[in-house]
């Protein structure tokens, strides 16, 4: 399947969605995905082509950049992967207007997910919602997030293997339509 | 020529008496005892900060009893740090885009009076030094601290904004503009041909890795990150210098902490790099890498710049201290650790040649 990852941010940003959406396009290696993101000079993740959209500009402009990239990238691909947020949310309705890309809103941004109840985001991510296959949900980050590698700490197999049981659902949950 | 050292004395025996009488309406005496004026202390002039000629001393709030710090300058240069700090602690408490501050002492005076600027802040007692934790209390606090650095970013116009005239910024072309600097400084005032090619392979690394450099930029970083310049009291870190904020390359400040613990603690050096390696990206790892090298360009160029303030065991240590960092940089570039004997060596030499009032002012000092 060929999947594009749309994202508000990617690392070495910091914060929600970042490490989320990297850790996605490891684990999604069976697929061809590709990854389009809001950031300058992303770190690389092996196999997948990242686009990155430098925000030290204009938001204007900004955002004009990442529809032309979304219009190019959603070709001949079978799966959007949307991480929320309305610098991104606001392209992909716009792109979605003329294309028929299958759309999975994954909620993984809590900031933007708090900004988008009221107001013009709220809207915004409402007609999103509409326009998606399916809307999923994050829990806590530290299900998703593996363990650091500590000094002085073991790591508890126990939590490695709850976090992989979640990530198999998810990917499931993500990639069956 | 006039002695450095006699004139750095002649300084603080004139500045005290003026400070004390500015200190004494607000109830602050300052102590007989003031370790931070012995020993080098003349020769710190900082090569990245502004490095103003400022004097720091302890004192006593009259009332109360407390312990406080006074940070206290008629120099010009060393008002505008001390103002520029008082900024930077304000702006980072204040900015939108910051996950996560760090603890600072309370402040209790700032005044501009008779031609001096003054800052008090309280003293945070700890119960022992940084340095005499133990191996695992060390690794959690730096990593805590280095961590909680990282997750200030400014990725965006208007943070850019909010940041730039405070903080300063640092881009990779700018990094690579400073170790020409150091270059230049050292070549100039040490001549030797070991530390010079040592030198030119590591800007050579450097400028082969701009990208990587940039990479990391915009990160809030802490270019003085070393036990002295942060204290510990129950499980709280608290920052001590708020001047030596800037946003570049993150792993600035790691760079500068595991330089350091290569000469004072390695084994803590180890944990920390072998962290990084096992948790970050391998990018990351190349970052850090060429931050260090850059840390041990810029200390090299401190030290050679200190050589024409100094004479006699000072001059003499300083130029062995040369050697010992050009040595750190030699490995470094190999992606290698100095050795444990080269550390053992320099170590002795260090001791045998410090003065009475260095030795008193490193006492507890890390």
């Amino acid at each position: 399947m060929k999947i594009l990852i749309l994202s508000p941010l990617f690392p070495p940003d910091v914060g929600a969605p970042a490490p989320y959406v990297k850790a996605l396009m490891c684990r999604l290696k069976e697929h061809a995905v590709t990854g389009l993101i809001y950031g300058y000079l992303p770190e690389s993740v092996e196999g997948v082509s990242i686009t990155a959209i430098d925000k030290r500009t204009w938001v204007v402009r900004r955002l004009i950049a990442y529809t032309k990239a979304l219009v190019r990238a959603r070709k001949d691909v079978d799966l959007i992967i949307l991480n929320n947020a309305p610098s991104v949310e606001l392209p992909m309705l716009l792109v979605s207007l003329f294309s028929k890309n299958t759309i999975v809103l994954c909620e993984s941004d809590p900031l933007a997910l708090k900004a988008s109840s009221k107001g013009f985001y709220k809207l915004l991510h409402a007609l999103l919602v509409r326009r998606s296959k399916k809307v999923v949900s994050l829990p806590n980050e530290t299900i998703y997030t593996a363990p650091e590698l500590l000094p002085f700490n073991n790591v508890d197999t126990l939590v490695t293997d709850i976090q992989n049981k979640w990530w198999h659902d998810h990917l499931r949950e993500l990639t069956t339509l | 020529m006039i002695d450095p050292q006699i004139n750095w004395n002649e300084y603080v025996a004139n500045e005290i008496p003026h400070i004390a009488s500015l200190l004494a309406p607000h109830d602050i005496a300052l102590d007989t005892e003031q370790p931070h004026t012995k020993g080098e202390r003349f020769l710190m002039q900082a090569l990245t900060t502004i490095g103003g000629k400022k004097l720091i001393l302890l004192g006593t709030q009259s009332k109360t009893g407390a312990k406080v710090v006074i940070k206290a300058t008629n120099d010009l240069v060393g008002k505008q740090e001390l103002t520029h700090e008082r900024h930077c602690r304000t702006l980072l408490h204040g900015m939108n885009f910051s996950y996560e501050t760090f603890n600072s002492p309370k402040e209790i005076l700032f005044i501009e009076k008779s031609g001096y600027t003054i800052f008090v802040s309280e003293f945070i007692e700890q119960a022992s030094s940084f340095l005499e934790r133990s191996l695992e209390e060390q690794c959690t606090y730096a990593l805590n601290a280095l961590k909680a650095q990282e997750r200030t970013r400014a990725t965006t116009a208007s943070h850019i904004a909010q940041i730039k005239r405070v903080f300063g910024t640092r881009t990779s072309h700018e990094y690579l503009g400073m170790f020409e600097a150091f270059i230049y400084t050292t070549n100039t005032k040490y001549d030797n041909q070991k530390t010079q090619s040592a030198l030119q392979e590591a800007y050579g690394c450097l400028v082969s890795g701009t990208t990587r450099i940039e990479q990391y930029g915009g990160f809030l970083t802490h270019t003085d990150f070393v036990p002295h310049n942060f204290r510990i009291k129950d499980g709280i870190l608290y920052l001590l210098d708020f001047s030596s904020l800037r946003f570049g390359n993150k792993h600035e400040s790691w760079a500068r902490f595991l330089n350091f613990m290569t000469l004072y603690n390695p084994e803590l050096e180890t944990l920390l790099t072998t962290y990084v390696e096992q948790n970050r990206a391998p990018e990351e790892y190349e970052s850090l890498h060429l931050m260090r090298l850059f840390r041990l360009g810029e200390i090299i160029a401190y030290y050679a710049n200190t050589l024409e303030k100094s004479a006699g065991d000072l001059l003499l240590l300083n130029q062995t201290r040369i050697e010992f960092w050009t040595d750190v940089l030699l490995a470094e570039l190999k992606n290698n650790r100095v050795d444990s004997s080269v550390r053992i060596r320099y170590k002795e030499k260090r001791d045998a040649l410090r003065s009475a009032g260095e030795k008193d002012r490193q006492v507890g000092l890390h």
